[in-house]
């Protein structure tokens, strides 16, 4: 075999070699300071929900104070749990309240994570107030395929 | 009369511009402070890994824009576009285009062990501030 084939056999088998490890990241590290800071410090959310007015499927508070709330109140709850889940960060809250009844509450998510499926799911804590009297609970909701939130616990 | 109003109009456009701009800069700026605000949840003025933890799939929700759980760097440069798509693409180990939660998480987790500078396992404003400053 000649010099110059030696070193065209030489030159394919790094190629092939490079190929390979194309994809394939041995030695990661992580994002740099900056990058991590600018992930966390970043002021997500704050959007429209995913469906505006969107019913959540599932009661968020039962019990006698729940009977209490007429269909403003489940209105707007609604619509701020609908809010909170999808724009509010873990920790903030989304207030509501109806000027008719004057009653109010709101809804702070807590935890979010992934199921299995990949689909999203956020714990949140919800406080109302009924006709002065205060009522929390929490709960786990899951975002459904067409942008809704489902309470599932 | 006209070029007064031609004038008047070019003033509350550049105006409308530089307002939007000023408020744009405002909301994109990263500090320590606003970081524990938004990430140190029991308020002990240190971040720990849990809370690190709770932010990091906080921020991956929000960067997923079609929610589907996966996540791409053309998603977060539409949130991010100032994020160094490099560093980023850095992230999908695998180098299959997509980065999962779990990736996310593993190439943040090591940025928390070398932002973590007195390695206590938590991280504080100045070690926040620190990281931040670093190129």
């Amino acid at each position: 075999m000649s010099r110059n084939y030696k070193i065209l056999a030489l030159l394919i088998l790094i190629s092939f070699a490079l190929i390979s490890c194309e994809g394939h990241k041995t030695a990661v590290g992580g994002l740099g300071g900056a990058t991590a800071g600018g992930l966390l410090g970043h002021a997500f959310g704050g959007g429209t929900a995913g469906i505006i007015g969107g019913a959540i499927a599932g009661g968020l508070i039962g019990g006698a104070i729940g009977s209490h709330m007429d269909a403003n109140d489940r209105r707007e709850s609604e619509r701020a749990s609908q809010q909170a889940f999808e724009s509010a960060p873990s920790g903030q809250a989304t207030s509501w309240s109806n000027p008719d009844s004057g009653n109010h509450g709101s809804v702070t998510p807590t935890r979010t994570f992934q199921a299995d499926s990949g689909q999203y799911c956020r714990e949140f804590q919800q406080t109302v107030v009924i006709g002065g009297k205060e009522e929390q609970a929490h709960g786990t909701a899951c975002r459904q395929a067409d942008g809704s939130w489902r309470i599932t616990d | 009369m006209k070029t007064a109003k031609y004038i008047f109009l070019v003033l509350a456009i550049v105006s409308l511009v530089a307002a939007d701009t000023a408020w744009s800069d405002t909301k994109q700026s990263i500090n320590s402070e606003g970081i524990m605000d938004i990430t140190d949840l029991n308020e002990d003025d240190r971040i720990d890994l849990e809370e690190y933890r709770h932010r990091i799939t906080d921020v991956y929700f929000f960067l997923d824009a079609n929610k589907d759980g996966k996540l791409t760097v053309v998603e977060i440069q539409r949130s991010m576009p100032n994020l160094d798509a490099d560093l980023i693409d850095n992230a999908d180990v695998n180098g299959d285009t997509i980065i999962t939660i779990y990736e996310f998480r593993y190439v943040l987790y090591k940025d928390f062990d070398a932002m973590d500078k007195n390695q206590n396992g938590s991280l504080d404003k100045q070690e926040m501030k620190t990281a931040i400053e670093e190129k």
